[in-house]
């Protein structure tokens, strides 16, 4: 989507487990093994990924500059102009990094957590299989389920209660996406997944003025990968228990063991 | 009763599609038009829902 070489696209991998999955020792490769697991140790892998991934985008920035592609979004955002202005280089760089950390961890993370809960409840998994036209509310049940986005924060910008408590201006405060997907005065019985759920106003894309940009393209993404990945590998089963990334931002699963019958 | 998209906020998610299909529709600009001049009544409840769904708060009721 973003035009990189594919040569790259090991590195962006490395890159977004390094910033958002800081807290994990496994993506904290530049720290001595001893020292690894800490707080420092995590500050220390974000700002490394953070600082190789701007570089990064800087000579992108330069190659677009130079000789501007077609149909090429780094080259649009280059090109575009609010209000008369041309975007800062802060700007660009900020913009093509939010695009690959917050369109490659979540979409990534649903796609392994939802593999995952499917094989935990075959029985849902076989009415999936028997009828793909429920793949739609499929993927909003793994969106709720998973909510692969923990946590995003706000500050309250003038006095207000809710529900009997105040909240002051100038609080900051975290929205727990998990917490409210399992709201059970949204959701009947909300600790059953369920693929057929309807109602199911889940808000693991967020809500409001910062509402996910990509909720979208996301759910496209997954819609494309089930559909290949159960047409191509329908026995697909979980072959070991899940390593879940250590994150309280990203609910992540680093490595899923499988077993299925290879196409012939 | 007239329900009104604000189209300089509408982003085009399409929850509003979603929870009322009847009133409105997003099309290929991803901009949501309201279908119906007048809701019918058998349809608020599903219009107060876009409501309460469009991540954007771009649906209103109009007075
Ligand atoms: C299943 C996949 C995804 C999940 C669960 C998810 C979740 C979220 C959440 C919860 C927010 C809200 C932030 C807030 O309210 O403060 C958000 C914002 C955002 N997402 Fe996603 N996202 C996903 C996929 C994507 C993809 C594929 C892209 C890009 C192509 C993307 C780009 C963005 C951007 C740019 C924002 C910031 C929007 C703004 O601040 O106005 N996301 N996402
Ligand atoms: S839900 Fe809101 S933002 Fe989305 S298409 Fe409808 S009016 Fe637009």
């Amino acid at each position: 989507m973003m035009g990189l070489e594919q040569k790259d696209w090991p590195l962006m991998f490395e890159l977004t487990n390094k910033v958002l999955g800081s807290g994990d020792p496994e993506y904290q490769t530049d720290i001595p093994e001893a020292e690894r697991g800490t707080g420092a140790a995590a500050r220390l892998t974000a700002m490394t990924g953070f600082a190789t991934m701007f570089a990064y985008f800087r000579e992108r920035l330069e190659e677009r500059r130079a000789n501007p592609r077609e149909n090429d979004l780094i080259t649009l955002l280059l090109e575009s102009e609010i209000d008369g202005e041309k975007l800062s280089e802060g700007d660009l760089l900020a913009f093509c990094f939010l695009l690959i950390v917050a369109g490659n961890e979540t979409t990534r993370n649903a796609i392994s957590g939802g593999l995952q809960v499917l094989c935990e409840h075959p029985e849902e998994k076989a009415k999936l299989l028997k009828d793909m036209s429920l793949l739609d509310s499929a993927i909003e049940e793994i969106l709720r389920w998973v909510s692969p986005v923990h946590h995003m924060a706000r500050t309250v910008t003038a006095d207000v209660e809710i529900r009997g408590k105040t909240l002051k201006a100038g609080d900051r405060l975290i929205m727990w996406y998990p917490s409210v997907n399992r709201d059970e005065e949204m959701f009947v019985d909300p600790y059953r997944f369920d693929i057929t759920r309807t109602p199911n106003d889940h808000l693991a894309f967020g809500i409001g003025e910062h509402f996910c940009l990509g909720s979208g393209f996301a759910k496209k993404e997954l819609k494309v990968m089930f559909q290949e990945l159960f047409r191509r590998f329908p026995d697909i089963d979980l072959a070991g228990p899940p390593e879940r990334l250590r994150s309280n931002f990203i609910n992540g699963v680093k490595h899923l063991p499988v077993k299925f019958t290879p196409e012939r | 009763m007239k329900v009104k998209v604000n189209t300089d906020m509408c982003e085009g998610h399409a929850k509003c599609q979603g929870a009322a299909p009847e009133v409105f529709r997003v099309g290929d600009d991803d901009v949501s038009v309201v279908l119906v001049e007048e809701v019918s009544k058998d349809l608020e409840e599903k219009v107060n829902r876009a409501i309460r769904l469009c991540p954007r708060q771009a649906i209103a009721w109009v007075k």
